[in-house]
């Protein structure tokens, strides 16, 4: 294993390349992209519309097969072991989705909601499961009346820290967040990113944060890594890629991101 | 469910519900037993036999009362096993897609291209007459149709968030298929049952009357096909031999039809025959044609929207009041659920037909929307006041040039000629910014942002005085956003339009509007210059809004915590 220096990171994605079927030959979504996220640190990945942002995200949960490139997670490469393996493995991770109005079961009440992984794992038993379910609600900040509704029952903020709780409640170490607060209305994205925050700092937990919004990665990642059509074309602390952004792309980013008023 | 389809399914039920308790009373019901010798042969109906006696004597009403039982089960059986091989066929092939898709789907589409009828006739000859053979051909040949339809349910339901996000989790097909995915094409598979079993009592009536049925276990088809080997359709016989269990089937077949469609109905929203169309003002007056004529193009004025009726009325727009001068360019800003697309869909007359206004009026170039004829409305949208809608990608028609599509427009509201036309849509699309060269293209040739800007230039189209944008950035590249709404600010400055821009994206507006209007629960809390509004907010809705929209530092002050 090459990795250079420091401690092993949690995550490490190696020259990952994806293609997929499109009407003349295959389509690169996704060109050798590299980068790692270590125990306990909080990573932004950002980059525009198709940059291939989330389809990294959801080849690192197995939803998609890569064409080429290693996932070592804790330093095993999930794509070189077999699929019972890599399925085990990957409750040490967790992905949660874009639109909570679309990723919770809807007619699962929200307590067998966030129990499902434990059921999908076969943890515990169904009192042991109803508790951790009840423990991962409370610590999302939730009340425990929420257990005994139904998603459409609750607000978007609330879905969104519903699906939180369902990626606590395996007790995973990485969390993949895919524009957590894209769907939600502007006064509860803070509110989010700083759970998100205050998660990752109480247990510890790594954090890839997928956004295309440069402002709240600046507020909650200590890390970027910035694509443009399906490269990583940039990569450094928040303050470095930010301040003096390198390459071209990044700075168009950030002016738009920081311009208010235009002089008329 | 509407009150027709209600009693039409109460029909359903009842007329079934007595047809199975006549299956399971028969022998207490039937005047004799359908198997002894009741009467002399061929016997015309009278007190003692109510439906005459058949060829050898046996009380036909009683054959009837019997017969109920096999007809009823043979079709409820058949019905069973097509649905379940059918489910299970469609629910493998669009969960695990792949080859085996292919394989199972190429199977159903032979199935569904022979013949039903003279396949059921062909297998029934080589496997011989009685109950298992017809249960058997039946179900071979509906399965096919039934595995089709879920097989669609399920491809779509698989790429749905919820499922994905359980694979995410690392949960496999089995535990995924029992648990979420069935349950879900469930209320689908149950009128593809009600259905199917329709067509089985149908086929299993043709197939007895064909001769293949059990002649022990008498169905209504078999005794039609004993009338008619007795020549009964030769003779006054037929009234009492042939027309009741003839009439036995239909009405079943219409029962099961019935309910089957009621669950249908209930599956699927859409089938529902929406409720009229009302958008008047409840109880309104027609308004003379003012004097605003002159004032501000648009005037929203102590506007009050409400959806639903009676107790569940929700008031979604509580006397909003808002003008819009020439030139100018107004955001209004609020979160889901606070009123602004609805004010913005009253500004265009195009309210869903839930809404009604409830009190005060829309003013484009002094025409109240609210009184305006339904025809004269219509002249005016487009015309005088056109909307750009959210979503670019689905507000173009995906098979149709843009060059088509805007000329289309172009052409909607006045008389004009082949070359003018295309004069006009270069001219809109040079003005949006679009190399006219790319009007051959289709939609999907476009990125969002290009799609986005055709979509303005459809609603430039008639040089309209007022123009409404409903959250026009949604969806796009962040560069791309920026684009976009400089291009609406040139717009408005070049053409003098008077635009409203609803967004939920206070940063997003404020870079463009003159005046921004905060909405929260119905009602506008705040209005004022947009610098004024974002730096020194006044009230405490709008300081909540301002204050959690998360913006870029400055790179000096930007520290990693």
């Amino acid at each position: 294993m090459n990795v250079p220096s420091g401690p092993l990171p949690l995550l490490a994605v190696e020259g990952l390349t994806v293609s997929f079927r499109g009407r003349s030959g295959r389509v690169a979504a996704v060109t050798e992209v590299d980068l790692t996220v270590a125990a306990g640190e909080t990573v932004g990945l950002v980059g525009g519309s198709g940059a291939g942002k989330s389809t990294v995200a959801r080849v690192i949960a197995g939803l998609v097969r890569p064409d080429r490139g290693a996932i070592r997670l804790d330093g095993t490469d999930l794509t070189a072991v077999g699929r019972a393996e890599a399925r085990s493995l990957r409750r040490m991770l967790h992905l949660v989705f874009q639109d909570p109005y679309a990723s919770l079961p809807p007619t699962l009440r929200v307590a067998d909601a966030v129990a499902e992984p434990l059921v999908i794992h076969r943890i515990g038993d169904r009192p042991e499961r109803t508790q951790r379910a009840a423990d991962a609600v409370t610590a999302v900040g939730l009340d425990r009346r929420h257990l005994a509704r139904y998603p459409h029952q609750l607000s978007g903020g609330e879905r969104q820290r519903v699906a939180f709780a369902r990626a606590l409640v395996t007790e995973p170490q990485l969390i993949l967040a895919d524009e957590p607060t894209q769907m939600l209305d502007a006064s509860l994205r803070h509110e989010l990113v700083d759970l998100i925050s205050q998660l990752a700092a109480d247990r510890g937990l790594a954090v890839l944060h997928i956004t295309h919004d440069l402002a709240l990665a600046q507020y909650s990642c200590a890390r970027l890594v910035v694509m443009h059509q399906g490269r990583v074309v940039e990569h450094g602390t928040t303050a470095e890629v930010l301040g003096t952004p390198q390459h071209a792309y990044t700075a168009e980013l950030v002016a738009a991101a920081s311009s208010t008023r235009h002089p008329r | 469910m509407n009150p027709r389809s209600r009693l039409l399914a109460v029909a359903g039920v009842g007329i079934l519900a007595t047809l199975v308790l006549i299956a399971l009373a028969a022998e207490s019901l039937a005047p004799y037993d359908p198997t002894e010798r009741a009467g002399r042969p061929f016997a015309k109906p009278s007190a003692a036999h109510l439906l005459g006696t058949n060829d050898v004597g046996h009380d036909l009403l009683s054959e009837l009362i019997h017969s109920t039982r096999v007809s009823l089960l043979v079709g409820l059986t058949a019905a069973l096993a097509a649905t379940v091989v059918g489910a299970a066929v469609g629910v493998a092939a669009g969960y695990a897609r792949g080859w085996v898709d292919t394989g199972l789907m190429r199977l159903v589409d032979v199935v569904l291209a022979l013949p039903a009828l003279p396949l059921t006739i062909v297998i029934g000859v080589f496997a011989g007459p009685g109950l298992r053979t017809q249960i058997l051909v039946i179900a071979a040949v509906m399965w096919a149709g039934v595995a089709r339809e879920l097989r669609s349910q399920v491809l779509s339901l698989r790429e749905r968030d919820h499922i994905q996000a359980l694979r995410a989790m690392g949960a496999g097909p089995l535990h995924v298929v029992p648990r979420h995915v069935l349950p879900a094409v469930a209320p689908l598979v149950v009128p593809q049952f009600v259905l199917a079993t329709k067509t089985a009592i149908l086929l299993e009536a043709s197939l007895a009357f064909l001769g293949l049925g059990d002649i022990t276990a008498k169905s209504w088809g078999t005794m039609l096909s004993l009338a008619h080997a007795r020549s009964a359709f030769l003779t006054d016989a037929w009234l009492w031999w042939v027309l009741p269990p003839g009439l036995a089937i239909a009405l079943t077949v219409v029962a099961f039809a019935l309910l089957g469609y009621a669950f249908e109905e209930r599956a699927r929203p859409s089938l529902r025959v929406g409720a009229a169309v009302r958008h008047r003002r409840a109880g309104s007056v027609p308004a003379p044609v003012t004097g605003h004529r002159d004032g501000p193009p648009l005037v929203v004025d102590d506007l009050s929207v409400a959806y639903g009726s009676g107790d569940a009325t929700v008031l979604a727009v509580d006397r909003v009041s808002l003008e819009i001068a020439t030139g100018e360019l107004v955001g209004v800003v609020g979160e889901s659920g606070s009123g602004k697309s609805t004010v913005a869909a009253a500004a265009v007359g195009l309210l869903p037909p839930a809404a009604v206004i409830t009190g005060g009026a829309v003013w484009i170039e002094g025409h109240d929307l609210a009184v305006l004829p339904a025809e004269q409305l219509r002249r005016m949208r487009g015309d005088r006041v056109a909307l750009i809608p959210q979503e670019a990608m689905s507000a173009l028609n995906p098979v149709r040039t843009i060059a088509g599509q805007l000329g289309e427009a172009v052409r909607a509201h006045r008389p004009i000629r082949r070359p003018e036309v295309r004069r006009r849509v270069s001219e809109l699309l040079t003005l949006v910014g679009i190399d006219p060269g790319r009007a051959r293209d289709y939609p999907h040739q476009l990125s969002g942002g290009m799609c986005q800007r055709v979509v303005i230039a459809m609603a430039l189209a008639n040089d309209p005085a007022v123009v409404i944008a409903d959250e026009p950035t949604t969806g796009l590249d962040v560069l791309v956003q920026a684009d976009v709404l400089d291009l609406l600010d040139g717009l408005r400055h070049r053409l003098g339009l008077a635009l409203l821009v609803v967004s939920h994206d206070l940063p997003v507006i404020e870079r463009i509007a003159d005046r921004i209007a905060v909405m929260h629960a119905g009602r506008i809390v705040e209005v004022g210059p947009a610098a004024r509004v974002c730096t020194s907010p006044e009230h405490p809705y709008t300081r909540l809004l301002v204050g959690s929209a998360v913006r870029l530092q400055p790179p000096a002050a930007a520290s990693v915590p």
